[in-house]
């Protein structure tokens, strides 16, 4: 098909202009830069920008005279020695020339070791595998960003993990020094401060001006990352300490000791624990609490002690067929409701106040506030608010509880605990016997989906990467949830684009554990950022992904049909805007692009069973999976 | 072809249970107005509640829609009697799921809990 010369970007033609410009810029810099300043860069037909001078340069592989000087020791040496001594097993990044630095120092100088580079396709995906990587294995993974645009790339994900209070370690480049950087991409991809684009959902930033401040500053960024409530921290490294040669001595690196959680105040949680003690009806909420496999064995040890029900939220807090998992026999009215580490305590205040039952309170996010972004929920009316980790409080809370509670009352907490043990086998027989319905439907089902699932992955040390929000929470309703890594939660502060990066990096997370890692991914978060099945391809992450292929954004078809009803107006355009069809997406295809298997869509219930057989034994390879699975809304 | 024969005779009793309305158009219906985002394209519940078995007789169906209580309410400027009659009848239609007792692996779920 011929293309308009004046309007096509010819390959060839682009090329010989950049190599022209490229020598004009190498010859005479200051002159090249201030042609640029003066005539504003426009296409022959008026209507096109072209490249700067600069930007050809760049492209086509010219560099500015001063890349003809050797540095034999760049900063960014050290700055590797410094984040090898923080102990970061992967970094993620989308590749960026304000680190362009650090990124080969890191390779060659680092060996590509501790940290290992994970290359990604979008900085949200990086930052993303990132959280889904602390939420396995406790501890920061590295994102390195690009100056401005990575960052802005970046922030909903950095979002996604500040909501979710979970620590993620993240160096972003930047050209701060304006004699030095180069007009136009340089500029365009630096900030006199960097920092303040995220500073609002960020728990701390810093943008050191040495090599011994960065030193400093790279450590203690990781403290301030790891100490509840945990956070991403980003640390602005300029391009100018990254490429100096390092002068005289380097600077002492300082040893990493991290903070200790705060636990609660000892009076108290004496207070608390005897309020618990004494309720009748005892309940204890769970949202971001277990941050370790320690913080579930210590509620189930706290539970067992009071025999009161736990509803576990957003985290693997408390075993799923615990007898003592859920809300209670039917018309179980708390009269003290313990929360720990919920996110938003209001709900729970108020249903509490009106019943006349005490709500206590334990979360270390009382004790880290921003003013901006409204994460911090609604003040409420609480009893007793315990500004402390919960985890942390969970021994003393225990100790005390031991402490007095007396052999009567022991007698009578367990004669309770079997009522509640009843009542939970009850509702979970209730829950599996809601899977029957639409058992043989096409579309499948999603409780259809999770059943046929659980029997192949049973008996293997399994995790669930992905959040179950939008699948009907079926899994927990159907699998036995006891171990901390078999669910990560979800996505934080609900930002879609979520799910699929944080499944992957929760995966690479679990294999060096040897675990099996699925993931049930919904469309619609997918396709924000899908070049992140390359990267669990090239990186040999294994990951079966089951997509819930429901062809749209569907609660938001439910929220504006609902709005349609309101207005009197029909729900017949419910669609325009909320769903993906016509085109039908293949995603067997779309992972088979990105150099994985794929298979699907899978319309026909009876066609499941082999078609996750076979993706299993590919995960079990060590290499990633897709089944497309075309499924009901919800 | 077998399962197709039986859903087939199914729907045929069923249109032949509720003369009044157009399953066909009923199922142009469902489809277009959406109600298959909150009770699933079976019918069988997702977000909202199951329709099938449906519970209501019609004329209970559509004070129903009318007056809904969770789920929004739509007048008969959104939707006639006799669109929703045709609803009705497609509802009608669609099979019911097989019993517990039928699936063996949710037995199987029920003796590991």
């Amino acid at each position: 098909m011929a293309k308009s010369k004046k309007t096509s970007v010819d390959r060839r033609g682009f090329l010989k202009g950049a190599a022209a410009g490229a020598a004009a810029l190498v010859a005479k810099p200051e002159l090249a830069s201030a042609q640029q300043a003066a005539a504003p860069n426009r296409g022959a037909n008026g209507s096109a920008a072209e490249p700067t001078q600069v930007a050809l340069a760049r492209e086509t592989g010219g560099r500015p005279a001063e890349s003809s000087r050797v540095i034999e020791h760049p900063g960014s040496d050290y700055m590797v020695d410094v984040i090898k001594s923080l102990n970061i097993e992967y970094l993620a990044a989308n590749p960026g020339s304000t680190y362009e630095s650090l990124h080969e120092s890191l390779i060659n100088y680092g060996d590509n070791k501790m940290p290992e580079f994970l290359t990604c396709c979008h900085e949200e995906s990086a930052v993303a595998m990132a959280h889904g990587y602390a939420k396995i294995e406790g501890k920061p993974m590295m994102a390195l960003i690009h100056g401005d645009i990575g960052l802005q790339h970046a922030s909903m994900a950095i979002y996604n993990a500040y909501v979710d209070r979970v620590p993620i370690y993240m160096v972003v480049g930047n050209h701060s020094d304006g004699a030095r950087r180069n007009a136009g991409v340089q500029s365009l991809h630096s900030a006199q401060d960097l920092g303040a684009l995220v500073r609002d959902y960020t728990k701390w930033d810093d943008e050191p001006l040495s090599l011994g401040h960065f030193a400093e500053t790279a450590v203690r960024a990781y403290n301030i990352a790891m100490t509840p409530p945990g956070g991403p921290v980003l640390i602005v490294c300029n391009a100018e300490i990254q490429g100096d040669p390092i002068q005289g001595p380097t600077p002492r690196i300082p040893k990493l000791t991290l903070t200790t959680a705060p636990s609660g105040d000892l009076a108290a949680v004496q207070q608390a624990a005897k309020l618990l003690i004494d309720a009748e009806r005892p309940q204890i909420v769970a949202q971001r609490m277990a941050r370790t496999p320690e913080g579930m064995a210590l509620l189930v040890e706290l539970a067992e002690l009071l025999q009161a029900p736990v509803n576990s939220q957003e985290r693997m807090n408390f075993p799923t067929r615990h007898p003592l998992a859920g809300t209670g026999w039917q018309g179980y009215q708390p009269d003290v409701t313990l929360s720990l580490e919920v996110g938003d305590i209001l709900p729970q205040a108020r249903t509490d106040r009106s019943r006349g039952a005490k709500t206590i309170n334990i979360t270390a996010v009382s004790l880290s506030h921003k003013s901006n972004i409204q994460d911090f929920g609604h003040y409420a009316d609480i009893d007793l608010d315990i500004g402390a980790d919960a985890q942390a409080t969970l021994p003393a809370l225990i100790e005390e509880v031991k402490k007095e509670l007396t052999a009567d009352r022991k007698r009578a907490l367990q004669a309770r605990g079997v009522k509640l043990a009843e009542a939970h086998k009850k509702a979970w027989d209730d829950q599996i016997l809601q899977a029957q319905y639409g058992w043989d439907s096409s579309p499948v089902s999603l409780a259809r989906l999770s059943a046929e699932l659980w029997p192949l992955i049973k008996n293997e040390d399994w995790s669930l990467v992905s959040p179950q929000g939008f699948i009907g929470n079926w899994p927990n309703r159907l699998w036995k949830f006891d171990k901390h890594y078999q669910y990560i939660g979800g996505q934080g502060a609900g930002g879609m684009g979520y799910g699929a990066p944080a499944a992957v990096g929760a995966a690479l997370a679990n294999r060096k554990h040897g675990r099996l890692s699925v993931s049930i991914q919904t469309d619609g978060d997918l396709n924000y950022a899908p070049g992140v099945l390359w990267t669990a391809a090239h990186h040999r992450i294994p990951l079966l992904t089951i997509m819930h292929n429901n062809r749209g954004y569907h609660q938001e078809v439910m929220f504006v049909e609902e709005q349609a009803a309101l207005h009197n107006r029909g729900g017949d355009r419910s669609h325009i805007g909320t769903k993906l069809w016509d085109p039908n997406i293949d995603y067997a295809k779309m992972a088979q692009a990105y150099g994985m298997h794929g298979e699907g869509p899978i319309t026909n219930p009876d066609d499941l069973v082999p078609a996750l057989k076979r993706g299993l034994e590919i995960v079990k390879k060590g290499e990633p999976a897709m089944i497309d699975v075309v499924t009901q809304p919800r | 072809m077998k399962r197709f024969l039986l859903l087939a005779s199914c729907a045929a009793l069923a249109c032949a249970q509720s003369p009044s309305g157009d399953a066909k158009h009923g199922k142009e219906l469902f489809l277009s107005y959406a109600c298959y985002s909150c009770h699933s394209f079976d019918g069988h519940g997702g977000a909202g509640a199951r329709l099938v078995p449906m519970p209501l007789n019609q004329a209970g169906f559509i004070g129903f829609v009318r007056n809904a209580g969770r789920m929004p309410s739509y007048g008969p400027k959104v939707i006639s009697d006799a669109q929703l009659t045709d609803i009705y009848a497609y509802i009608k239609t669609l099979p019911t799921s097989p019993d517990a007792k039928n699936i063996p692996l949710i037995q199987q779920l029920l003796k590991e809990n």
